[in-house]
C-alpha cells in the first residue's frame, strides 16, 4: 500500500499539491483528531504532508499529535513582518510530517486582520509539499471561511447528532456564499449575495434560485456562473458512527444537500465511534500510529486511501 | 449538465437516484432508503428543508416508485423522457417483473437474495441460486444500458440453475422459455401477460411443489425438527434471555439501528454470530488489559473517572451488540412465509413491542397498523400509502421491507379477487 512517489529533496515545487481544509462548524466533533490522523495516514502513505494549525481561537494540533510545547508557533510568523512561514514549521517525529502549531499566546489570534490573513494565505499556498492539511476552528466566521474555500478539498466533518448537522450545514451554506462574493462583481449579483449574507430568508436561496436571476438578465453569463457553482463539491467525513444506521448518515447527507440545495458533495467515509480513539488522545499519540487496527483507525486510513484515488495518486 | 435542479424538476429516476437501467428491485431498494432519508425526523435533512418541502418530496418519491414499478407505466413515462430502450432490454425488464410478481405471491424467499430475512439460518438450498445471482445484478447495473443483450441469458441462466435442485417451478421454465423465444418483439404469452402488474395476476398460478420443500429441507437440517408443511413461527422468548442473561428482553434498536439489516449476508451473520458468541467477557477483560497502562496516570481522580468513562462504553458497547443480536434470536420465520397480518402481529408480539409503540416508531396511525395486522383488506389505505406503511413496519420489526409488502400487497390483491 505504501508508496514513495518522489524520493525526498528532489523535487522542487512552488505549491502545495493540494490543500486540505477540515472544518465542521461545529467545537468539539473532531476535528483536529482528523486532520492529525489523516496527515499521519496520508505521510505514512509516503506523502510529504505539511498540518497547520488554523484553529486559531482554540489551537492543540500539536498535542493530538503528541509534540510537546512547540518552539514556534503561527503566532511568531502573524507578529513579525519579516518571518518565513518556513521558520515556524516543526517536526513530528513522523517521518514526511510537519507541524505548523498554532498560536498559542496570542489571545486575540483569531482577529487577526485582513492582511495578515492575506499574507498567512499566501504563505500557505507556496509550500512545496504534497498536502497541506489547515485544521480549522470551529464557528463560520469569514476568517475560517476564507482558509476553507482556497482548500483543494474542503473537508466537512460532522456528527450524526442535530446539533452537528445544523452547525454544518450552516458553515458549508457561508462558505458557499462566502466563495460566490469573491465572483459576484462578475456575474452582477452583488445585492443577492449581500442579502444571502446578511437576511434570513436571503441564506434559504440556493444556488439554483441565484442562477436563475443571472440567467434572466443574460444567459451565456448563468452558464458560466453554474460551471463555477458546480465547482464547489465539499467532502464529507462522518465522525462517531455508533451504530450501522450512522453509518449511512453521511450518504443521506449528500442526498439531502443535493436534492435541497441543489450542489454535489461527496461522502468520503465515516469513522467508527471508537473506544480507542477517546484512549489515544489521552495518552496523546494518533490512533492511526497508536492503535492501527482500531475501527476508528481503519476509517481514517479508508478516507486517505480515497482522497489519495480521487487525486490520482496510486498506491 | 444539469447538476443544479431543484428536485420538482428531477425525473423520476433522478429522484431515486437511480439509472434508467435500474431493475424494479433497486428502485424498491432506493425508494425505502429516500423514505428513511427524508423522513420528517430524518436527522440528514434538519434545519435545510421545511417539513412542507418534505412532504412534497416525499410525494414525489412515492410517485416516481409507483411508476417506475409498473412496468406499461415505465415504459411510456419512459417515451416522455426520450429513454430509449433496445426491444431486449425491454423484454429483460418484462421477465424481471414477471418474477418478481410471481415471486411476491408465492411468498417464497426469492432466489436473487433480496428476500433474505435475518431471522433464521437458511437451508444451503436456497444459498445457490443466491451465490449466482449477484454478479448478474451487478452487471446489469454498470453495462445494461450499453449490452441489455447481456442481461437477458443470464435470466434465463439462474432460472435453469434452479431445476436441478428439483424445485418445481412451473411458471418460471415456462417464463424463461417464453421470453427467450421472443427476443426480438417481446409477446408475452397470454396467460403472462396479466402479472406486469405485481400482484392479482399470479395469484393463479400453483404455488403447492414449492411450498413442500424448503419445509424438507428444514427438516434435514434443523437440530429440532419442525412439524407440518409450514412451520408458523415460533416465538422464542427463550432463547434471547439465555444468551443475554436477564428475563427483560432485549431492547429494540434504535431506528437507526435497525435501518438495513437484511443487507447482511448469510456468511456475515454467521461470522458476527461467532464473534460475538464470547464477546460478553470481553469488556471486563479489556478493562483488565488496558488498566495498567491507565493507571499510569499520576493522579488517582483521573483513573477513576476514565474507569467510570469506560463502563459507560462498555455499557453503550453491550447496548449495540444486543441490538444486533436481537434480529436473529427472537423469531423464527419460515423462508416461504406468507406475510400477512397475523404474522406481522406475532412477529410484533415476539419483539414485545406493543401496537402503540409500533405507531409511534412507524409514524403510522394505530388504527392502520391495527388494520393492517387484522388483515382487514378493505379498511386500508390505498396501496400507494399501504406498501410505504408495510415497509416501515418491516424496518421497525427487523423484517424484508421489500418482501413483507410485497407478500403482504400479494395477499390483499388476491383476497380482493375473491370479494369480487
Amino acid at each position: 500500500m505504501r508508496t514513495d512517489p518522489d524520493s525526498p529533496g528532489v523535487v522542487a515545487r512552488n505549491r502545495p499539491h493540494r490543500i486540505i481544509a477540515v472544518g465542521g462548524g461545529k467545537g468539539g466533533i473532531g476535528k483536529s483528531l482528523v486532520s492529525a490522523n489523516l496527515g499521519v495516514a496520508l505521510a505514512l502513505r509516503g506523502q510529504h504532508v505539511l498540518l497547520v494549525d488554523g484553529d486559531l481561537g482554540g489551537a492543540n494540533l500539536h498535542t493530538c499529535l503528541g509534540v510537546g510545547q512547540p518552539t514556534a508557533t503561527l503566532s511568531d510568523f502573524m507578529l513579525r513582518p519579516k518571518a518565513r512561514l518556513e521558520d515556524v514549521i516543526v517536526p513530528t517525529g513522523v517521518p514526511n510530517l510537519s507541524l505548523i502549531a498554532g498560536a498559542l499566546d496570542v489571545l486575540d489570534a483569531a482577529n487577526i486582520k485582513y492582511a495578515q490573513k492575506q499574507r498567512l494565505l499566501r504563505g500557505l499556498q507556496t509550500q512545496s509539499v504534497d498536502y497541506l492539511i489547515i485544521d480549522l476552528g470551529a464557528g463560520s466566521s469569514f476568517n475560517t471561511l476564507d482558509f476553507f474555500i482556497i482548500a483543494d478539498h474542503g473537508l466537512l466533518v460532522l456528527l450524526p447528532e442535530p446539533t452537528s448537522v445544523e452547525n454544518a450545514y450552516r458553515f458549508i451554506k457561508a462558505s458557499f456564499y462566502r466563495r460566490l462574493q469573491q465572483v459576484e462583481s462578475q456575474y452582477g449579483i452583488e445585492r443577492l449575495v449581500e442579502r444571502a449574507l446578511s437576511t434570513r430568508e436571503g441564506a434559504a436561496r440556493t444556488p439554483f434560485q441565484i442562477i436563475q436571476h443571472v440567467r434572466q438578465q443574460n444567459a451565456p453569463l448563468a452558464e458560466r456562473l453554474e460551471k463555477d457553482l458546480i465547482a464547489f463539491r465539499v467532502k464529507l467525513v462522518l465522525n462517531q458512527a455508533r451504530s450501522d444506521g450512522d453509518m449511512n448518515v453521511g450518504a443521506a447527507v449528500v442526498s439531502a444537500w443535493k436534492k435541497f440545495f441543489g450542489l454535489e458533495m461527496d461522502d468520503l467515509g465515516a469513522i467508527r465511534y471508537d473506544d480507542e480513539a477517546w484512549r489515544a488522545v489521552r495518552r496523546r499519540r494518533p490512533i492511526v500510529l497508536d492503535k492501527p487496527e482500531s475501527p476508528a483507525a481503519i476509517g481514517i486510513q479508508s478516507i486517505a486511501d480515497r482522497l489519495l484515488a480521487l487525486d490520482g495518486v496510486t498506491g | 449538465m444539469f447538476a443544479m435542479k431543484h428536485f420538482e424538476q428531477q425525473s423520476y429516476y433522478e429522484l431515486l437516484e437511480v439509472p434508467v437501467s435500474a431493475s424494479e428491485e433497486q428502485i424498491l431498494d432506493a425508494y425505502a432508503r429516500a423514505m428513511e432519508t427524508y423522513s420528517p425526523d430524518s436527522i440528514a435533512v434538519y434545519t435545510l428543508a421545511e417539513p412542507e418541502q418534505l412532504e412534497a418530496l416525499r410525494q414525489r418519491l412515492t410517485q416516481a416508485m409507483e411508476v417506475l414499478c409498473a412496468l406499461e407505466q415505465r415504459i411510456a413515462y419512459d417515451r416522455e423522457l426520450g429513454v430509449t430502450r433496445s426491444p431486449e432490454e425491454v423484454a429483460r425488464m418484462r421477465a424481471e417483473s414477471l418474477k418478481r410478481a410471481a415471486e411476491a405471491t408465492a411468498g417464497k424467499a426469492p432466489a436473487n437474495g433480496e428476500g433474505e430475512p435475518p431471522v433464521e439460518p437458511k437451508p444451503p438450498v436456497a444459498q445457490e441460486p443466491r451465490a449466482a445471482q449477484p454478479q448478474p445484478e451487478v452487471q446489469s447495473w454498470s453495462a445494461a444500458e450499453e449490452e441489455p443483450l447481456e442481461g437477458e441469458p443470464l435470466e434465463a441462466e439462474v432460472v435453469t440453475e434452479e431445476e436441478p435442485v428439483a424445485e418445481a417451478k412451473p411458471f418460471g421454465q415456462e417464463l424463461a422459455s417464453g421470453e427467450l423465444a421472443s427476443e426480438a418483439q417481446p409477446e408475452v404469452p397470454s396467460n403472462a401477460a396479466a402479472p406486469s402488474e405485481p400482484g392479482p395476476g399470479p395469484a393463479a398460478v400453483p404455488v403447492p411443489p414449492m411450498a413442500a420443500k424448503p419445509a424438507a429441507v428444514s427438516r434435514s437440517l434443523t437440530p429440532a425438527p419442525l412439524g407440518g408443511l409450514k412451520p408458523a413461527i415460533h416465538a422464542r422468548p427463550v432463547a434471547p434471555v439465555a444468551r443475554h442473561g436477564s428475563a427483560v428482553p432485549p431492547p429494540l434498536p434504535s431506528r437507526n439501528g435497525a435501518i438495513r439489516p437484511f443487507v447482511r449476508t448469510e456468511a456475515e451473520s454467521q461470522r458476527h454470530a461467532e464473534a460475538e458468541a464470547p464477546r460478553p467477557v470481553s469488556p471486563p477483560s479489556a478493562r483488565s488489559l488496558n488498566g495498567p497502562k491507565l493507571g499510569e496516570a499520576p493522579v488517582l481522580a483521573e483513573a477513576s473517572a476514565i474507569a467510570t468513562a469506560e463502563s459507560a462504553l462498555a455499557q453503550v458497547a453491550s447496548k449495540a451488540r444486543d441490538s444486533r443480536t436481537r434480529l436473529k434470536t427472537v423469531v423464527d420465520i419460515p423462508s416461504d412465509a406468507e406475510f400477512s397480518g397475523e404474522l406481522l402481529r406475532q412477529v410484533r408480539e415476539g419483539r414485545n413491542l406493543s401496537l402503540q409503540m409500533l405507531a409511534d416508531r412507524t409514524r403510522i396511525s394505530s388504527r392502520h397498523v391495527e388494520n393492517i395486522e387484522a388483515d382487514r383488506y378493505d379498511s386500508l389505505p390505498a396501496a400507494v400509502y399501504l406498501r410505504g406503511m408495510l415497509m416501515s413496519i418491516a424496518r421497525e420489526l427487523g423484517l424484508d421491507p421489500l418482501r413483507v409488502s410485497r407478500s403482504y400487497m400479494g395477499l390483499v390483491a388476491s383476497g380482493e379477487k375473491k370479494h369480487r
